[in-house]
Formats: structure tokens, C-alpha cells, sequence
């Protein structure tokens, strides 16, 4: 069987034993051995997944089909509460355990019939986009993006059929675009936070990372739904997601490219590569237009204001008693740093957004999509701390980069999906992001499913994986 | 500068201290910008519940 297969192929399988469970677990956690020496994906593996293969298929042969996901393979990032492995959100620092209870969205995959690997590694406490110490399957020599960028290296790897993620920034979709894998944040308040370690409560994001667009559909349809323990989630109707990315088509579809903020500043094979996928649009029927939204240029100092503010709250007890002095160097001066954001800024800040949100709202009032680059730039190196962008090939910093285009739909809490839509000069992938207005997670899946169905980008896979 | 950080009841190291305050100009920058739009009239996107705790 293939290292690389999708749970919407796997899944019937499973069911029809065609596929053992048994020997699905047992070939992923011999490419685990093989290859995470050198990926660095993995934090900690289940205690005993193989055990959990043989109970799902001495399950399947008793006829209980527990459901969707039944013997699917899936790693958690390791910010997600578990009770069957620990949690660090990706600290050392002395003093810090997190509780070992089972976080809602691993509870809910586990109801689905997964199989919960391991953990996947994060930037400490989901701040940051490097990842380390984990490697990008496509150039050991580069970040996998982050924060979620263990799910997205393992993913990318054959070393499970699919992961989870949190996005406070972009942390789904970065690595995502990075290793040229699927990445989908759904709307705020779809998917339920309940047991992840808290970022920035207002912009904190759960979601799947998967080889495919239906199998991004699949696991959103386990994972969406209100739940008590997460005050955000919302109580909305859910849909049929995988139905939305069958048979897809974008003919008259109505999508509009916003030209500031999301272009002119991004590496040229980015550029070139994001363009061609609007043109295939164009070419497919769809009605594409030019748009600007001047106030994204507000948004960094937004962004900034809550989530350092919101970082700081959450690790308030921290600061004061001295633990977050044990914290990486990067991360305890982002923490400090929420501590000199004012008040009235934090305020001023939620009062933006309601802005942008409107200015999105009008926009969708004569578009269905709205389509652009992930990132504007692919995978830097681990060496990096700046990349140059533009035609100019101004300078920017890795940071300031990579959030750059992910960080507005935070803000904004709107459906947004990155698939690969091409490769750089290097072999690097390169990721397109699409977005929907609230709820609208079914167009965002059409759209992507359409354009993925028409390019091979997602059964391309890193050299030595 | 480091009476700035003693006010707001960050206690650091004075070199870190004055790191922490270069590291934050560029945050500044981008939330200066934030301010000079007028938004008085503009309710903010966190709308308080009072009854969210209060069993119903």
C-alpha cells in the first residue's frame, strides 16, 4: 500500500478489508523509525498504536464499523491535551505539566475510530514559525513552518495519514504551504479548542493538516460542532463537507484577488505560481476580479495588540513567578513583550477588527472566494532570519513574513484552506490559500477540491521520504 | 527608559530590559499606526455576556 494514501482511499478499504489496520499501522511506524530520526516530527509515540490497530480491526471483523476514521492513523499536535500521552506545547521550561485529560477534538477523533499515533511537535507554546528541531521533509536544511510544523513535516512524510493543528497566525496554514500539504482553519467558533493549550483566546484556531482537500473535508466533518466546554464555538448548522469537494467545479464562481497586502511582495516564483492559479480559475468559468481592502494595512499593529496582549495574560502567573526565564529566547521576549501593550490599544485593536470584518462582509457581498498566495515566500532556511521578497528583493524578516498573509483571516476568524499550487525554482512547494465568508467552509472545499483535481501537486512527495 | 518598565511592574535585568524595549519599537510602530484611526464610534468585536455564567 502506498506510505502516502488519503483517508478517503484508505477509509473504504479499511472497511472492505482490502487494507488491514494491523499492517497500515505497522508500515507507519516502520517509516517512523526509518525516517523521524532525521525529521524530528514526533515528540512522543502512543504507547502502544499497534494494539490499537489490532482492536480496530478485530473490531471491523466482528462487524463494528466505529466510523469514519475507523484505523486511520492520525498524530496530534502536542498541544492538545491527551490523556494517554503527555503534553508540552513545546517547553522545557522547569515547573510547567500540562493535565493529562483528553482535549474535545482528540476525544472526537477517537469517537470517529482513529487511531491517535503520537504527538507532533510544536513551536513552544504555538509562538513562532521554525519549529525546531524539526526539519522540512522537502530540504532537511529548512523550517517546516510553524507552529503546527511537526503535523505538517509528519503529514508530509508518510508518517501518518493526517494530523491536527492550531492556527493563532497562520499556524495551520504556514507549514502547511511550507511542506505542500493541506492546511484548514475553519471559521472561528467552528472547531472546538477545549484542552489545547491556550495562545490567544480570540484568534486561537483547531484544525486538520491532511494530503488531500476531501480528507481535510472528512476530518472537519468529525471535528466541527458546538461544545459547552468551548465558549467560542458556535451553534450553526453543519454540512456536508466531503459532499462539497465531489465532482467540484468553479464555473461561475465569483473570486476576487485582493492585489494590496497580498501581492507585490512576494518571491517571484510565488508570484508566478499564484498567478497561474488564478488564471485557471479565469480559464475554468469563474469571474475574477481585481480588489483592494486599504485598511489590511492596520492589521499588523491589530494582530500584534491581541495576540502579545492575550499571550501575556495566559502566561501571566509565569512572568511573575520567573518560569517563563526558562522559556526560548524567541518565545519569553514575545510573552514579555504583550506586557507593554496598553490597554487602550488591546480595545482599539478589537474595535479594528470589527472594521475589517465589515470590509470583508462587503466584499463577499459580490464574491464567493477570495483567492492569493499562502505565503510569500517558500520554506526558509534554518540560518535565515531574513528573506528577501518583491521584485526589489527588499528584505524582511522570517517572521514578519511568514504571517504576513495568513494573519488577516485571524483577525477576521474567516474559513481559509492553503493546498499546493506549485513548486519554486529549488523544488520547494508553494501554497494557495482560499477563503470564504463565515461558514462558508463548503465553498472554500469546492473551490480548493476543483483546483487540486486539475493538478497533480498533491501526489508529488519530498525526495527521501 | 527603565522607569517605563519599573511602572508597569516588569522587573528585568537592566540590559534585558533595554532589549525588551528595542525588540518592541517595531511592534510600536505597527500599533501607532492602529491609533491614529478615529474609532470612537466603533464597538469592539468582544461583546460582554452577563448572563454567560449565570446558569439559565
Amino acid at each position: 500500500m502506498s506510505a502516502f494514501g488519503t483517508i478517503a482511499d484508505l477509509a473504504p478499504r479499511l472497511r472492505a478489508g482490502d487494507v488491514s489496520p494491523v499492517a497500515l499501522m505497522e508500515e507507519t511506524l516502520a517509516r517512523i523509525a526509518s525516517i523521524d530520526p532525521g525529521l524530528h516530527s514526533y515528540i512522543c509515540l502512543a504507547s502502544d498504536p499497534l494494539g490499537a490497530a489490532r482492536a480496530a480491526e478485530a473490531a471491523l471483523r466482528r462487524g463494528d464499523d466505529v466510523g469514519p476514521l475507523h484505523g486511520i492513523p492520525i498524530a496530534i499536535k502536542d498541544n492538545y491535551l491527551t490523556a494517554d500521552m503527555p503534553t508540552t506545547a513545546g517547553t522545557t521550561a522547569p515547573g510547567v505539566t500540562f493535565p493529562m485529560r483528553v482535549s474535545a477534538a482528540a476525544a472526537r477523533l477517537r469517537t470517529a475510530g482513529a487511531i491517535l499515533i503520537g504527538k507532533t511537535r510544536t513551536h513552544e507554546y504555538a509562538w513562532g514559525t521554525v519549529t525546531p528541531p524539526v526539519c522540512n521533509p522537502w530540504d532537511r536544511g529548512r523550517i517546516p513552518g510553524g507552529s503546527s510544523g511537526g503535523s505538517a513535516a509528519a503529514v508530509a512524510a508518510g508518517l501518518c495519514v493526517a494530523a491536527t493543528g492550531s492556527d493563532t497566525g497562520g499556524s495551520i496554514r504556514i507549514p502547511a504551504s511550507f511542506c505542500g500539504i493541506v492546511g484548514l482553519k475553519a471559521t472561528f467558533g467552528r472547531v472546538s479548542r477545549a484542552g489545547i493549550v491556550p495562545h490567544s483566546w480570540s484568534l486561537d484556531h483547531a484544525g486538520p493538516m491532511t494530503r488531500s482537500v476531501a480528507d481535510a473535508a472528512i476530518l472537519l466533518g468529525v471535528l466541527a460542532g458546538r461544545d459547552p466546554a468551548d465558549p467560542a464555538t458556535l451553534d450553526a448548522p453543519l454540512d456536508d463537507y466531503l459532499a462539497a469537494t465531489a465532482d467540484a467545479s468553479v464555473s461561475g464562481l465569483r473570486v476576487a484577488v485582493v492585489r494590496n497586502h497580498f501581492f507585490g511582495r512576494n518571491q517571484p516564483d510565488v508570484e508566478a505560481a499564484v498567478e497561474r492559479a488564478i488564471g485557471w480559475f479565469a480559464a475554468g468559468g469563474a469571474v475574477v476580479r481585481d480588489v483592494t481592502l486599504p485598511n489590511l494595512a492596520y492589521g499588523l499593529g491589530a494582530i500584534f495588540a491581541v495576540e502579545l496582549a492575550s499571550s501575556s495574560a495566559y502566561h501571566d502567573q509565569a512572568l511573575r513567578d520567573g518560569r517563563t526565564r526558562h522559556f526560548t529566547p524567541d518565545v519569553r521576549l514575545l510573552v514579555e513583550m504583550g506586557r507593554l501593550v496598553s490597554g487602550a490599544d488591546m480595545v482599539k485593536a478589537e474595535q479594528f477588527r470589527r472594521v475589517l470584518m465589515r470590509d470583508y462582509a462587503r466584499l463577499f457581498e459580490e464574491a464567493d472566494i477570495v483567492i492569493g498566495p499562502t505565503e510569500p515566500i517558500t520554506a526558509p532556511r534554518f540560518a535565515d532570519g531574513t528573506v528577501r521578497v518583491g521584485a526589489d528583493g527588499a528584505e524582511e524578516s522570517v517572521l514578519a513574513a511568514t504571517w504576513r498573509l495568513t494573519y488577516p483571516y485571524n483577525l477576521t476568524g474567516l474559513p481559509a484552506i492553503s493546498l499546493p499550487c506549485g513548486f519554486d525554482r529549488d523544488g520547494l512547494p508553494i501554497g494557495l490559500q482560499i477563503v470564504a465568508r463565515p461558514l462558508a467552509e463548503t465553498t472554500v472545499l469546492r473551490a480548493a477540491a476543483a483546483y487540486e483535481a486539475a493538478h497533480d501537486w498533491k501526489d508529488r512527495h519530498p525526495p527521501d521520504a | 527608559m527603565s522607569d517605563v518598565l519599573t511602572v508597569m511592574g516588569i522587573d528585568l535585568p537592566e540590559a534585558e530590559g533595554a532589549a525588551l524595549l528595542a525588540a518592541y519599537r517595531d511592534i510600536a510602530a505597527e500599533i501607532a499606526k492602529l491609533r491614529m484611526l478615529d474609532l470612537s464610534d466603533e464597538h469592539p468585536a468582544v461583546v460582554f455576556d452577563p448572563l454567560g455564567e449565570t446558569p439559565r
